[in-house]
Protein backbone atom coordinates (compact mmCIF):
# COMPACT_ATOMS: atom_id res chain seq x y z
CA UNK A 1 0.00 0.00 0.00
CA UNK A 2 1.76 3.42 -1.28
CA UNK A 3 0.14 6.61 -0.15
CA UNK A 4 0.07 9.86 -2.08
CA UNK A 5 -1.32 13.42 -1.72
CA UNK A 6 -4.42 14.14 -3.92
CA UNK A 7 -5.51 17.45 -4.54
CA UNK A 8 -9.93 17.70 -4.59
CA UNK A 9 -11.85 19.98 -5.19
CA UNK A 10 -15.67 19.93 -4.90
CA UNK A 11 -17.69 22.75 -6.10
CA UNK A 12 -21.02 22.14 -4.86
CA UNK A 13 -19.53 21.33 -1.09
CA UNK A 14 -17.15 24.58 -1.34
CA UNK A 15 -14.40 22.49 -0.32
CA UNK A 16 -11.16 21.78 -1.49
CA UNK A 17 -8.53 19.31 0.23
CA UNK A 18 -5.50 17.90 -0.34
CA UNK A 19 -4.92 14.27 1.36
CA UNK A 20 -3.16 10.99 1.33
CA UNK A 21 -5.08 8.25 -0.29
CA UNK A 22 -3.88 4.47 -1.20
CA UNK A 23 -3.08 4.33 -4.57
CA UNK A 24 -4.74 1.72 -5.06
CA UNK A 25 -8.00 3.42 -3.91
CA UNK A 26 -7.95 6.55 -5.61
CA UNK A 27 -11.60 7.46 -5.44
CA UNK A 28 -11.52 7.64 -1.61
CA UNK A 29 -12.51 11.12 -0.68
CA UNK A 30 -13.38 10.40 3.22
CA UNK A 31 -11.17 13.41 3.74
CA UNK A 32 -12.39 15.81 1.87
CA UNK A 33 -15.94 14.97 3.31
CA UNK A 34 -14.91 14.70 7.02
CA UNK A 35 -11.97 16.00 7.69
CA UNK A 36 -12.11 15.89 11.50
CA UNK A 37 -12.34 12.34 11.23
CA UNK A 38 -9.15 11.84 9.07
CA UNK A 39 -7.41 14.47 10.10
CA UNK A 40 -4.29 12.45 10.21
CA UNK A 41 -4.45 12.03 6.20
CA UNK A 42 -5.35 15.80 5.97
CA UNK A 43 -2.55 17.59 4.44
CA UNK A 44 -4.35 20.94 3.76
CA UNK A 45 -8.30 21.28 3.93
CA UNK A 46 -10.47 24.51 3.22
CA UNK A 47 -12.53 23.53 6.45
CA UNK A 48 -9.55 24.08 8.90
CA UNK A 49 -8.26 26.74 10.67
CA UNK A 50 -4.22 27.67 9.53
CA UNK A 51 -2.49 30.12 12.02
CA UNK A 52 -1.56 32.67 9.63
CA UNK A 53 1.77 34.42 10.71
CA UNK A 54 0.74 38.38 9.99
CA UNK A 55 3.95 39.83 11.78
CA UNK A 56 7.85 39.55 13.12
CA UNK A 57 9.29 41.41 15.65
CA UNK A 58 12.86 41.12 17.20
CA UNK A 59 14.52 43.03 19.69
CA UNK A 60 17.10 42.39 22.21
CA UNK A 61 16.17 42.24 26.53
CA UNK A 62 18.46 43.08 29.06
CA UNK A 63 18.11 41.43 31.93
CA UNK A 64 20.31 42.89 35.11
CA UNK A 65 22.94 40.46 37.36
CA UNK A 66 21.13 38.73 40.38
CA UNK A 67 22.55 38.74 43.74
CA UNK A 68 22.91 35.12 45.74
CA UNK A 69 20.77 33.55 48.36
CA UNK A 70 17.57 35.27 46.76
CA UNK A 71 14.20 33.95 47.14
CA UNK A 72 11.73 33.34 44.13
CA UNK A 73 11.04 36.96 42.48
CA UNK A 74 8.89 37.63 39.50
CA UNK A 75 9.89 41.02 37.03
CA UNK A 76 7.71 41.65 33.91
CA UNK A 77 9.29 43.67 30.65
CA UNK A 78 7.65 44.68 28.18
CA UNK A 79 8.58 43.75 24.26
CA UNK A 80 6.47 46.08 22.25
CA UNK A 81 2.65 47.03 21.88
CA UNK A 82 1.73 44.86 19.06
CA UNK A 83 -0.73 46.88 17.48
CA UNK A 84 -3.42 44.88 17.26
CA UNK A 85 -7.09 44.56 17.70
CA UNK A 86 -7.25 41.91 20.25
CA UNK A 87 -5.33 39.36 22.43
CA UNK A 88 -3.21 37.43 19.43
CA UNK A 89 -1.94 33.47 19.22
CA UNK A 90 2.38 34.46 19.41
CA UNK A 91 5.19 32.28 19.26
CA UNK A 92 8.60 33.52 19.93
CA UNK A 93 12.66 32.06 19.98
CA UNK A 94 15.54 33.34 21.82
CA UNK A 95 17.90 33.43 18.88
CA UNK A 96 21.25 33.85 20.99
CA UNK A 97 20.69 30.72 23.63
CA UNK A 98 21.19 27.23 22.17
CA UNK A 99 21.36 26.51 18.83
CA UNK A 100 19.03 30.48 18.39
CA UNK A 101 15.60 28.10 17.74
CA UNK A 102 14.91 27.54 21.56
CA UNK A 103 11.23 28.59 21.58
CA UNK A 104 9.74 30.82 24.06
CA UNK A 105 7.47 28.21 25.13
CA UNK A 106 6.67 27.08 28.80
CA UNK A 107 9.41 28.78 31.18
CA UNK A 108 12.61 28.75 29.62
CA UNK A 109 15.84 28.72 31.91
CA UNK A 110 18.35 30.54 30.12
CA UNK A 111 20.68 30.75 33.19
CA UNK A 112 20.86 27.62 35.36
CA UNK A 113 23.25 27.65 38.51
CA UNK A 114 24.40 23.98 39.30
CA UNK A 115 22.40 23.66 42.53
CA UNK A 116 19.01 24.29 40.51
CA UNK A 117 18.65 27.71 40.72
CA UNK A 118 17.78 29.49 37.84
CA UNK A 119 16.61 31.92 35.65
CA UNK A 120 13.15 31.09 33.71
CA UNK A 121 11.56 33.49 30.65
CA UNK A 122 8.27 33.39 29.83
CA UNK A 123 6.67 34.75 26.77
CA UNK A 124 3.05 36.40 26.82
CA UNK A 125 0.50 38.69 25.07
CA UNK A 126 -2.20 40.34 26.10
CA UNK A 127 -4.62 42.82 24.31
CA UNK A 128 -1.63 45.85 23.75
CA UNK A 129 1.86 44.53 24.82
CA UNK A 130 4.06 41.58 24.00
CA UNK A 131 6.11 40.90 27.05
CA UNK A 132 8.29 38.53 28.61
CA UNK A 133 8.22 37.85 32.56
CA UNK A 134 11.53 36.86 34.54
CA UNK A 135 11.28 34.27 37.25
CA UNK A 136 14.49 33.67 39.22
CA UNK A 137 15.78 32.60 42.76
CA UNK A 138 19.81 32.43 42.98
CA UNK A 139 21.80 30.13 45.23
CA UNK A 140 23.51 30.75 49.15
CA UNK A 141 26.68 31.50 47.29
CA UNK A 142 26.35 32.07 43.55
CA UNK A 143 24.13 34.92 41.83
CA UNK A 144 23.18 35.37 38.13
CA UNK A 145 25.58 37.07 35.69
CA UNK A 146 23.51 40.14 33.98
CA UNK A 147 22.46 38.38 30.08
CA UNK A 148 21.24 39.84 27.14
CA UNK A 149 18.83 37.36 24.94
CA UNK A 150 17.70 38.31 21.66
CA UNK A 151 13.93 37.20 21.05
CA UNK A 152 11.78 36.98 17.79
CA UNK A 153 8.36 36.76 18.34
CA UNK A 154 5.42 35.77 15.32
CA UNK A 155 2.14 37.13 15.68
CA UNK A 156 -0.42 35.14 14.22
CA UNK A 157 -3.83 35.83 12.74
CA UNK A 158 -5.73 33.79 15.31
CA UNK A 159 -7.12 35.99 18.67
CA UNK A 160 -7.31 34.40 21.67
CA UNK A 161 -10.33 36.49 23.12
CA UNK A 162 -12.75 36.04 20.72
CA UNK A 163 -13.64 32.74 18.34
CA UNK A 164 -12.36 32.58 15.03
CA UNK A 165 -14.49 31.91 12.93
CA UNK A 166 -13.17 30.85 9.15
CA UNK A 167 -12.41 33.29 6.99
CA UNK A 168 -15.75 34.57 4.63
CA UNK A 169 -15.42 32.40 1.21
CA UNK A 170 -14.52 34.67 -1.65
CA UNK A 171 -13.22 34.16 -5.36
CA UNK A 172 -12.99 30.78 -7.60
CA UNK A 173 -13.01 27.42 -5.00
CA UNK A 174 -9.42 26.87 -6.53
CA UNK A 175 -7.02 29.74 -8.59
CA UNK A 176 -3.88 29.39 -9.70
CA UNK A 177 -2.15 31.46 -12.63
CA UNK A 178 1.32 32.83 -12.71
CA UNK A 179 1.52 34.53 -9.73
CA UNK A 180 -1.04 33.23 -7.23
CA UNK A 181 -2.03 29.93 -5.97
CA UNK A 182 -5.76 30.28 -3.97
CA UNK A 183 -7.85 27.17 -2.11
CA UNK A 184 -11.02 27.10 -1.07
CA UNK A 185 -12.18 30.69 -1.90
CA UNK A 186 -9.22 32.34 -0.20
CA UNK A 187 -8.62 30.85 2.61
CA UNK A 188 -5.46 29.45 1.49
CA UNK A 189 -3.46 32.01 -0.09
CA UNK A 190 0.13 31.43 -1.35
CA UNK A 191 1.02 35.33 -0.72
CA UNK A 192 0.22 34.02 2.98
CA UNK A 193 3.28 32.60 5.93
CA UNK A 194 1.49 29.59 7.52
CA UNK A 195 2.99 27.61 9.89
CA UNK A 196 4.78 23.85 9.62
CA UNK A 197 7.17 21.50 9.93
CA UNK A 198 10.20 22.13 9.20
CA UNK A 199 12.63 19.10 7.72
CA UNK A 200 15.53 21.84 7.31
CA UNK A 201 15.52 24.84 8.51
CA UNK A 202 13.70 25.09 11.74
CA UNK A 203 13.48 28.30 13.13
CA UNK A 204 11.89 27.02 16.64
CA UNK A 205 10.25 24.10 18.18
CA UNK A 206 6.58 23.50 18.88
CA UNK A 207 6.11 21.62 22.27
CA UNK A 208 4.36 18.64 23.05
CA UNK A 209 3.39 18.18 26.31
CA UNK A 210 5.75 18.90 29.03
CA UNK A 211 9.44 20.30 28.32
CA UNK A 212 9.84 19.96 31.94
CA UNK A 213 10.56 16.62 33.78
CA UNK A 214 10.75 16.73 37.95
CA UNK A 215 11.78 14.49 40.32
CA UNK A 216 12.30 13.96 44.25
CA UNK A 217 15.21 12.97 45.92
CA UNK A 218 13.42 12.46 49.53
CA UNK A 219 17.05 10.99 50.83
CA UNK A 220 18.74 14.17 49.66
CA UNK A 221 15.70 17.04 50.58
CA UNK A 222 16.59 17.93 47.29
CA UNK A 223 14.11 18.23 43.79
CA UNK A 224 16.13 17.38 40.41
CA UNK A 225 14.49 19.54 37.31
CA UNK A 226 15.89 18.86 33.77
CA UNK A 227 13.97 20.89 30.54
CA UNK A 228 15.49 19.84 27.43
CA UNK A 229 13.62 21.23 24.12
CA UNK A 230 15.25 20.60 20.57
CA UNK A 231 18.89 19.90 22.37
CA UNK A 232 18.55 22.64 24.53
CA UNK A 233 19.50 20.98 28.07
CA UNK A 234 19.42 22.88 31.03
CA UNK A 235 19.26 21.34 34.70
CA UNK A 236 20.44 20.77 38.14
CA UNK A 237 23.68 18.82 38.32
CA UNK A 238 25.34 19.33 41.72
CA UNK A 239 24.32 18.74 45.68
CA UNK A 240 25.66 21.56 47.40
CA UNK A 241 26.98 19.85 50.78
CA UNK A 242 28.42 22.29 52.81
CA UNK A 243 31.21 21.74 54.49
CA UNK A 244 31.81 18.27 52.97
CA UNK A 245 31.81 19.63 49.25
CA UNK A 246 30.09 19.46 46.12
CA UNK A 247 28.71 16.00 44.60
CA UNK A 248 27.40 15.07 41.35
CA UNK A 249 23.90 14.55 40.74
CA UNK A 250 22.72 12.29 39.03
CA UNK A 251 20.94 13.96 35.83
CA UNK A 252 16.97 12.76 34.91
CA UNK A 253 16.48 11.48 31.38
CA UNK A 254 14.10 13.34 29.42
CA UNK A 255 13.33 14.81 26.48
CA UNK A 256 11.06 16.99 25.48
CA UNK A 257 8.83 15.63 22.69
CA UNK A 258 8.67 18.28 19.90
CA UNK A 259 7.83 19.79 16.08
CA UNK A 260 10.60 21.94 14.48
CA UNK A 261 8.85 24.10 12.60
CA UNK A 262 8.99 27.19 10.09
CA UNK A 263 7.10 30.01 8.88
CA UNK A 264 9.57 31.21 5.81
CA UNK B 1 4.42 31.29 -8.58
CA UNK B 2 4.46 27.40 -8.84
CA UNK B 3 2.43 24.78 -8.34
CA UNK B 4 4.18 21.49 -8.84
CA UNK B 5 2.83 17.82 -8.23
CA UNK B 6 5.05 14.65 -9.13
CA UNK B 7 6.88 12.11 -7.12
CA UNK B 8 4.21 11.86 -4.98
CA UNK B 9 4.43 15.40 -3.73
CA UNK B 10 2.32 18.62 -4.08
CA UNK B 11 4.53 21.70 -3.98
CA UNK B 12 3.06 25.03 -3.76
CA UNK B 13 5.76 28.35 -4.26
CA UNK B 14 5.31 32.15 -3.43
CA UNK B 15 4.94 34.71 -6.32
CA UNK B 16 8.74 34.53 -6.81
CA UNK B 17 8.65 30.89 -6.70
CA UNK B 18 11.39 31.68 -4.04
CA UNK B 19 9.80 30.59 -0.97
CA UNK B 20 7.52 27.30 -0.23
CA UNK B 21 4.13 28.22 0.58
CA UNK B 22 2.48 24.91 1.00
CA UNK B 23 4.53 20.70 0.53
CA UNK B 24 2.94 17.79 1.44
CA UNK B 25 6.03 16.50 2.80
CA UNK B 26 5.62 19.06 5.73
CA UNK B 27 3.23 19.39 7.80
CA UNK B 28 0.87 22.65 8.54
CA UNK B 29 -0.38 23.18 12.30
CA UNK B 30 -4.69 22.69 12.02
CA UNK B 31 -6.39 24.22 15.01
CA UNK B 32 -9.18 21.39 15.78
CA UNK B 33 -10.30 23.02 18.76
CA UNK B 34 -10.49 26.21 20.29
CA UNK B 35 -10.95 25.40 24.18
CA UNK B 36 -11.11 28.63 27.06
CA UNK B 37 -12.28 28.27 30.61
CA UNK B 38 -11.04 28.32 33.74
CA UNK B 39 -9.77 25.66 36.42
CA UNK B 40 -8.57 26.05 40.48
CA UNK B 41 -6.18 23.78 41.48
CA UNK B 42 -6.27 23.41 45.45
CA UNK B 43 -3.74 24.58 48.06
CA UNK B 44 -0.90 22.37 48.16
CA UNK B 45 0.83 22.11 51.49
CA UNK B 46 3.97 20.60 52.71
CA UNK B 47 5.10 20.54 56.53
CA UNK B 48 8.63 19.44 58.29
CA UNK B 49 8.15 19.07 62.28
CA UNK B 50 11.08 16.69 64.69
CA UNK B 51 12.42 14.98 61.75
CA UNK B 52 9.69 14.07 59.78
CA UNK B 53 8.97 15.90 56.50
CA UNK B 54 5.90 15.58 54.77
CA UNK B 55 6.44 16.38 51.46
CA UNK B 56 3.75 17.09 48.23
CA UNK B 57 4.77 14.95 45.30
CA UNK B 58 1.68 15.66 42.96
CA UNK B 59 1.59 13.98 39.03
CA UNK B 60 -1.92 14.62 38.41
CA UNK B 61 -4.15 15.54 34.97
CA UNK B 62 -6.60 17.55 35.37
CA UNK B 63 -9.59 17.01 32.97
CA UNK B 64 -10.49 20.24 30.93
CA UNK B 65 -12.05 19.42 27.38
CA UNK B 66 -13.12 16.58 24.93
CA UNK B 67 -11.12 17.40 21.47
CA UNK B 68 -10.19 16.13 18.41
CA UNK B 69 -8.87 12.47 18.62
CA UNK B 70 -6.03 12.97 16.78
CA UNK B 71 -4.96 16.53 18.25
CA UNK B 72 -1.57 16.54 20.10
CA UNK B 73 -0.70 19.65 20.05
CA UNK B 74 -1.74 22.66 22.71
CA UNK B 75 -1.06 26.34 21.83
CA UNK B 76 -2.40 29.59 23.34
CA UNK B 77 -2.09 31.08 26.61
CA UNK B 78 -3.32 30.98 30.01
CA UNK B 79 -3.19 33.75 32.81
CA UNK B 80 -3.07 32.72 36.86
CA UNK B 81 -4.16 34.26 39.85
CA UNK B 82 -3.54 33.21 43.35
CA UNK B 83 -5.06 34.34 46.49
CA UNK B 84 -1.62 35.09 47.76
CA UNK B 85 0.79 37.05 44.89
CA UNK B 86 2.97 33.40 43.15
CA UNK B 87 3.64 32.70 40.37
CA UNK B 88 2.81 34.86 37.18
CA UNK B 89 -0.15 36.07 39.03
CA UNK B 90 -1.67 39.24 38.16
CA UNK B 91 1.24 39.59 35.43
CA UNK B 92 -1.00 38.46 32.01
CA UNK B 93 -1.13 35.92 29.54
CA UNK B 94 1.31 33.55 29.05
CA UNK B 95 2.31 31.50 26.12
CA UNK B 96 0.37 27.76 27.20
CA UNK B 97 2.57 25.62 25.16
CA UNK B 98 5.28 23.50 27.00
CA UNK B 99 5.34 23.37 31.00
CA UNK B 100 4.66 26.46 32.87
CA UNK B 101 7.38 26.36 35.94
CA UNK B 102 4.56 28.35 38.54
CA UNK B 103 7.04 27.95 41.59
CA UNK B 104 10.71 27.38 42.91
CA UNK B 105 12.23 26.90 46.41
CA UNK B 106 15.30 26.07 47.70
CA UNK B 107 15.91 24.58 51.33
CA UNK B 108 19.31 24.92 53.29
CA UNK B 109 20.83 22.81 56.19
CA UNK B 110 18.84 22.47 58.92
CA UNK B 111 20.82 24.38 61.03
CA UNK B 112 20.88 26.98 57.75
CA UNK B 113 17.48 27.49 57.35
CA UNK B 114 17.82 31.04 55.60
CA UNK B 115 20.48 30.03 52.94
CA UNK B 116 19.69 28.59 49.74
CA UNK B 117 21.40 25.45 48.84
CA UNK B 118 19.83 23.80 46.48
CA UNK B 119 16.32 23.52 44.37
CA UNK B 120 13.85 21.69 46.09
CA UNK B 121 10.68 22.46 45.67
CA UNK B 122 9.01 22.65 41.98
CA UNK B 123 6.34 23.23 40.91
CA UNK B 124 5.24 22.91 37.24
CA UNK B 125 2.11 22.62 35.03
CA UNK B 126 1.03 21.80 31.20
CA UNK B 127 -1.61 21.69 28.83
CA UNK B 128 -1.41 18.63 27.01
CA UNK B 129 -3.46 16.60 24.75
CA UNK B 130 -3.97 12.90 23.52
CA UNK B 131 -6.43 10.85 22.89
CA UNK B 132 -9.51 12.86 22.43
CA UNK B 133 -9.00 14.80 25.75
CA UNK B 134 -7.19 18.20 26.87
CA UNK B 135 -5.94 18.04 30.14
CA UNK B 136 -4.23 20.36 32.76
CA UNK B 137 -1.09 18.80 34.16
CA UNK B 138 -0.17 19.39 37.65
CA UNK B 139 3.53 18.22 38.59
CA UNK B 140 4.21 19.62 41.87
CA UNK B 141 6.93 18.69 44.48
CA UNK B 142 6.98 20.72 47.78
CA UNK B 143 9.72 20.05 50.47
CA UNK B 144 9.34 22.16 53.87
CA UNK B 145 12.28 23.57 55.54
CA UNK B 146 14.00 21.64 58.04
CA UNK B 147 14.75 22.80 61.35
CA UNK B 148 16.28 22.18 64.87
CA UNK B 149 13.62 23.92 66.50
CA UNK B 150 10.72 22.28 67.82
CA UNK B 151 8.22 23.64 65.44
CA UNK B 152 6.19 22.53 62.86
CA UNK B 153 7.40 24.25 59.14
CA UNK B 154 5.00 24.93 56.40
CA UNK B 155 5.45 25.44 52.45
CA UNK B 156 2.66 26.19 50.96
CA UNK B 157 1.18 26.61 47.43
CA UNK B 158 -1.43 28.51 47.08
CA UNK B 159 -4.30 27.86 45.64
CA UNK B 160 -3.98 28.73 41.92
CA UNK B 161 -7.20 29.96 39.04
CA UNK B 162 -5.96 29.12 35.72
CA UNK B 163 -7.92 31.22 32.91
CA UNK B 164 -7.06 29.41 29.78
CA UNK B 165 -7.68 29.52 25.58
CA UNK B 166 -6.16 27.28 24.05
CA UNK B 167 -6.18 25.82 20.41
CA UNK B 168 -5.51 21.96 20.36
CA UNK B 169 -4.30 20.41 16.74
CA UNK B 170 -2.02 18.69 14.92
CA UNK B 171 0.41 19.36 12.07
CA UNK B 172 -0.95 17.32 9.34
Amino acid sequence: MAMRPKLMADGAAGKVAVFMVDENNPADRAPLDDPHSHLARVLFHSDLLYPIIIGKQSGTLNLPSRSANQDIHVVAHTLFAHGLAGQPLVFGRLTNIGNGTVPLAGSVPVQTLPYGEARWLSLGADATNVKITEMYHTHRNLGLSAISVNWEVWLTNLFLDRENPLPEPSGALLYIDGTSFKAGRGKFDATNRYLRTAATNGEFFVVKGRSIAINPLTSSGVSMWRYSVGGYVQQHTTYDGGNLGDSPATPLDFYADVVAVRTE
Amino acid sequence: MAFRASAGRILVTDAADQRIVFDSDEGLFSATDFVAGQITIPERVATYRDGVWNDVNNDIDHPLASVNAAADTVVGAFKVTTTTPQGLHGLGWFNGNGTYVHYVDSNGALTRPDENWGCSSVATFTFRCSGGALVLNERVILQAQGTLSDVTITLRMFAITFDYKLFCGRFV
